[in-house]
């Protein structure tokens, strides 16, 4: 080390020392504490109810009134949304011949066969029907009045498996699907009812009996009302005079259907033939024909 | 001649005789006792309220208060980091669940003002942390933070259901004096 350098390592160091010796060395004093607590994040859960009552077993077009339960049983707040689809290996033509309505109601007690459609209502058929969609609190439920009118040209002897698929949705998140079944059905086509006219004054139907025991009693119905005599499998006919039309219809074209009575008389949903009958007047009195 | 080492002799006796012995004065008198004592840093944090109350959904939040009171005698700088958290009840990981969660903590002038959308320090819940300086709490005083955790709107739906404990440490350290 030449005298020149040590002579600066001397000054350097100097000034070292004199700038930082005066600087005082302290440590800082530190507390601490902690709190806890917790997170949850929600759940979304469907659920479905009521399709086991929702089958229809039609043998006309009379509609067929039932609730659907929909639930969100999940803690998040929801929308439902529905769909519907028929099951592999059963008609969907049938399911496209059912027209359906539905509507929400504040209970299942207010879905009734003579409930009024009310608003919020959508409307399609069990093979195309819009979602029913309500929004949900967490652990709540919204209950759809349905109403299934099968059509005139439902194919016969059809079953269609109705899927009623569930969702709730929040944001991005969608629940499983939940999914209820019910049954679609129509009766095998009923055999068309003979009919013979006597000259206008009353018509003689028959029916097929071969496939029921002989003693089997049958009766003929206009709208629902029992005309003409009861009859058993032995004659297999009846016969209607106008007066028996009378108390349902004086006029124009009316369907008669025969069906299987029980022990005590009283009409089955059995229907062994159909056919139609036609009212009409004339100067000497009330006349009836075969057909429309 | 004579007469001169006569009156040598005379001044020198003289100034011989001016020299002394010399005795310096002294007192002194006592205080009344006296105690020194260091200061202290200590702080209090109550218990993180009303985060727990909400379920939380894609896109929501929870919010919750807690006070941090410093029980010391010197002002601290206040650090606030999670340094536990645990997660149950899910059909994922840890992580995700996590990641999925974000806090935002911002101080507030007190519990009622604590609300959802409160500009303030951000981070994932599993590795938040505010760094210190937060904020400074005197001696004596309190100060409040409301800490909202949300969950991200695109957070997957893996995460349902999931339970999530975590901790926040509040560390104050001593404002440098």
């Amino acid at each position: 080390m030449t005298a020149r350098l040590r002579t600066v390592v001397a000054v350097v160091l100097g000034v070292v020392l004199v700038v930082v010796g005066p600087s005082a060395a302290w440590a800082l004093w530190t507390a601490s504490g902690a709190t806890s607590s917790r997170t949850t994040v929600g759940t979304l859960v469907a659920g479905i109810s009521g399709t086991d009552a929702m089958s229809v077993a039609s043998s006309g077009s009379t509609p067929t009134t039932r609730p659907v339960t929909l639930t969100n049983a999940g803690t998040l707040a929801g929308t439902t949304a529905t769909t519907v689809s028929t099951a592999s290996g059963t008609t969907a033509a049938l399911a496209a011949a059912v027209d359906v309505v539905a509507w929400p109601v504040s209970s299942a007690a207010a879905c009734t066969d003579a409930a009024v459609v009310g608003a919020g209502s959508v409307s399609g058929t069990w093979a195309a029907l819009p979602s029913m969609s309500s929004s949900l609190g967490a652990r709540s439920s919204a209950v759809w009045c349905t109403r299934s009118t099968p059509r005139p040209d439902a194919p016969a002897s059809s079953r269609a498996d109705v899927v009623l698929t569930l969702t709730t949705t929040t944001g991005s998140w969608r629940s499983a699907p939940a999914r209820g079944t019910f049954t679609l059905t129509t009766a095998a086509a009923v055999p068309a009812m003979g009919c013979t006219s006597d000259n206008d004054n009353y018509v003689t139907v028959t029916w097929p009996t071969a496939d029921r025991p002989m003693d089997t009693w049958y009766g003929a119905f206009v709208q629902g009302t029992m005309v003409g005599a009861v009859a058993q499998g032995y004659s297999g006919f009846t016969t209607i005079a106008p007066e028996q039309v009378r108390p349902v219809a004086t006029s124009g074209t009316q369907t008669v259907v025969v069906r299987v009575l029980d022990s005590a008389r009283q009409p089955t949903d059995t229907v062994v033939a159909s056919g139609t009958v036609t009212l009409f007047q004339r100067d000497d009195g009330p006349r009836i024909r075969c057909g429309s | 001649m004579g007469a001169t080492l006569v009156l040598v002799a005379g001044v020198a006796a003289a100034l011989a005789g001016t020299g002394g012995t010399y005795a310096l004065l002294t007192d002194s008198a006592g205080t009344a006792g006296a105690t020194v004592r260091s200061g202290t840093a200590t702080l209090t944090v109550s218990q993180l309220s009303g985060t727990g109350a909400t379920v939380l959904g894609p896109g929501s939040s929870t919010v919750g208060s807690f006070a941090v009171r410093n029980t010391g005698t010197v002002p601290l700088a206040i650090r606030v980091a999670t340094t536990a958290s645990r997660v149950s009840s899910a059909g994922t990981t840890a992580a995700v669940v996590l990641g999925a969660q974000r806090v935002t903590l911002a101080p507030v002038t007190s519990s009622r003002a604590c609300r959802a959308g409160l500009r303030g320090t951000s981070g994932a819940l599993g590795t938040f942390d505010t760094g210190s300086g937060l904020l400074t709490v005197s001696p004596g005083a309190s100060s409040t933070a409301c800490v909202e955790v949300a969950l991200a709107g695109d957070a997957p739906q893996s995460v349902t259901g999931a339970v999530t404990d975590f901790t926040l440490t509040v560390t104050g350290t001593q404002v440098a004096p």
